[in-house]
């Protein structure tokens, strides 16, 4: 990526940890060598889509949701080139470690047939396990799991719990809310793995019938679309909390990844009063929901809201909850709203930097990676 | 003396010949990596980097816009007369740098373009 000034991230030290990355296959040969001949013969086929957005419901206003100046020389997709991100985005902002979301395995959450979906994550964490994460030390995959089948679901975490340079599982959600009993398999493997879990759009929202959608309706337009996304990351949050998840996986660390987080103040406030004024009627609530919150989960930045004429508000918003302890940051390469480190974290008010940039990752993401980056 | 500055400081980026219609050129002035573009209005020069969040902004589409209206309507004007950041979107007027429409208080940085004969030079 042309960052379009002298990048030397390291203006004050601290080197940065980016949630949010996703890296993308060329099409799905790229991964045929760890399928069937059969599965093969079902992937290869003209029609096979890896990218959930319907463009004839949400086409992207300038008609790209790709950064152009992401394509790698060889021609291939943004961001299917670990060297290239290497060099022209991790390397000139400091980034030293990446946490890897393959959204074209996530996008199965658009699809009707469960065994397909199972087989084509668990390939897609094979070649990203190959050819990204054991190759360079920046990258971390999210390994991406089935939310067709829990149970699936589980074993391929549990197949990865020990796998070098896999950080985190990436469950994109369908049609129950992300506290549902439904996905209970999938919180105990993570949280047996000690890997967090992350929630993060698939581009399937609003698109299919069985996702993910905003309340009331379907938005017209891609801009409406994109800015009711916190919807979801309340709805999930709340599910979490109210269901009692962290109460039964007590170690659970969850990721909220690309839904915002003006928003977590006034949820926070409004989650309290309701407990505060009805309690008995989640009784395993023992504390405030706030306090679940807390301990279990992280949000990231991007995109992040841009109060004008300064972001003097959003950072007033984030200390009323202290938010400072539970972000961290995220670019979103190579989507055509990267964030920009330097800039986003250089608004960013210094107390509060080094912990988004780095520290609450770092914590977030286990003593594993601790380890490896120290 | 004053005209003995302006010429210490102005800077050959090219023939008029190099400059396809519409296309940014990518010149380095005293440094600072410069956007130059020929249209069919003159030529203008705008800093690569979008006062936004530093993006490169001359990487970005020579375009028209959707001109403000009614809803559901829509009308497309400006043609060649914007520049659309590559990144996040914003646009800027080629001539002014100031954002379409006043979207952003801030604004692109531009540079003058003076044509003599066939060479281009930017101050």
């Amino acid at each position: 990526m042309t960052t379009g000034r002298d990048a030397d991230a390291n203006d004050n030290g601290t080197m940065i940890i980016d949630c949010d990355v996703h890296p993308h296959i060329n099409g799905p040969h790229d991964v045929f060598r760890y399928l069937s001949e059969a599965w093969q013969k079902r992937f290869d086929n003209k029609e096979f889509k890896m990218t959930a957005r319907a463009m004839d419901r949400y086409p992207h206003p300038d008609g790209n949701s790709l950064r152009p100046d992401t394509v790698p020389p060889n021609g291939g997709l943004p961001a299917s080139d670990p060297e290239f991100i290497r060099t022209h985005f991790l390397q000139p902002y400091g980034i030293d470690v990446a946490l890897l979301l393959p959204i074209q395995g996530a996008a199965v959450n658009a699809w009707t047939d469960p065994e397909a979906a199972s087989i084509f994550t668990a390939a897609l964490n094979d070649y990203f396990i190959d050819e990204w994460a054991s190759k360079f030390d920046e990258y971390y995959l999210a390994v991406t799991v089935n939310p067709h089948d829990p149970p699936a679901a589980a074993e391929e975490i549990r197949r990865h719990g020990d796998t070098k340079g896999v950080g985190a599982v990436w469950l994109p959600l369908i049609n129950a809310l992300a506290g549902s009993r439904y996905y209970h398999p999938v919180y105990d493997a993570a949280e047996e793995c000690g890997l967090p879990v992350v929630f993060h759009p698939t581009g399937a929202e609003m698109s299919y019938l069985g996702v993910p959608c905003v309340a009331g309706g379907v938005p017209r337009t891609y801009a409406e679309r994109h800015a009711l996304f916190p919807q979801i990351g309340q709805s999930t949050l709340a599910s979490l909390v109210f269901e009692g998840v962290f109460q039964r996986f007590p170690k659970l660390k969850v990721g909220l990844v690309e839904w915002g987080f003006a928003w977590m103040t006034p949820l926070m406030w409004r989650m309290d009063k309701e407990w505060r004024n009805f309690r008995y009627d989640t009784p395993w609530l023992t504390e405030p929901p706030s306090h679940y919150v807390r301990e279990h989960v992280r949000l990231t930045t991007q995109p992040i809201d841009e109060p004008q004429p300064t972001s003097a508000d959003l950072w007033k918003l984030m200390d009323m909850i202290s938010l400072d302890e539970m972000l961290m940051f995220s670019s979103d390469y190579p989507h055509y709203d990267i964030d920009d480190p330097k800039i986003v974290l250089g608004r960013m008010p210094a107390e509060k930097r080094e912990k988004v940039a780095r520290s609450n990752a770092l914590e977030f993401l286990g003593d594993k990676i601790a380890a490896a980056v120290a | 003396m004053a005209t003995r500055q302006r010429q210490k400081e102005r800077q050959l980026v090219g023939d008029v010949t190099d400059f396809d219609l519409n296309v940014f050129k990518i010149v380095d002035v005293r440094g600072t990596s410069v956007g130059v573009v020929r249209t069919a209005t003159g030529f203008y020069a705008l800093r690569n980097h979008c006062p936004h969040q530093g993006a490169p902004l001359c990487l970005g589409k020579v375009t028209g816009t959707m001109l403000p209206g009614r809803p559901d309507e829509y009308e497309y004007g400006l043609d060649n007369e914007v520049v659309r950041c590559l990144a996040h979107g914003y646009e800027f007027y080629l001539e002014s740098g100031r954002s379409v429409f006043d979207v952003v208080g801030s604004r692109a940085r531009t540079y003058e373009v003076e044509i003599e004969g066939d060479k281009v030079w930017i101050t």
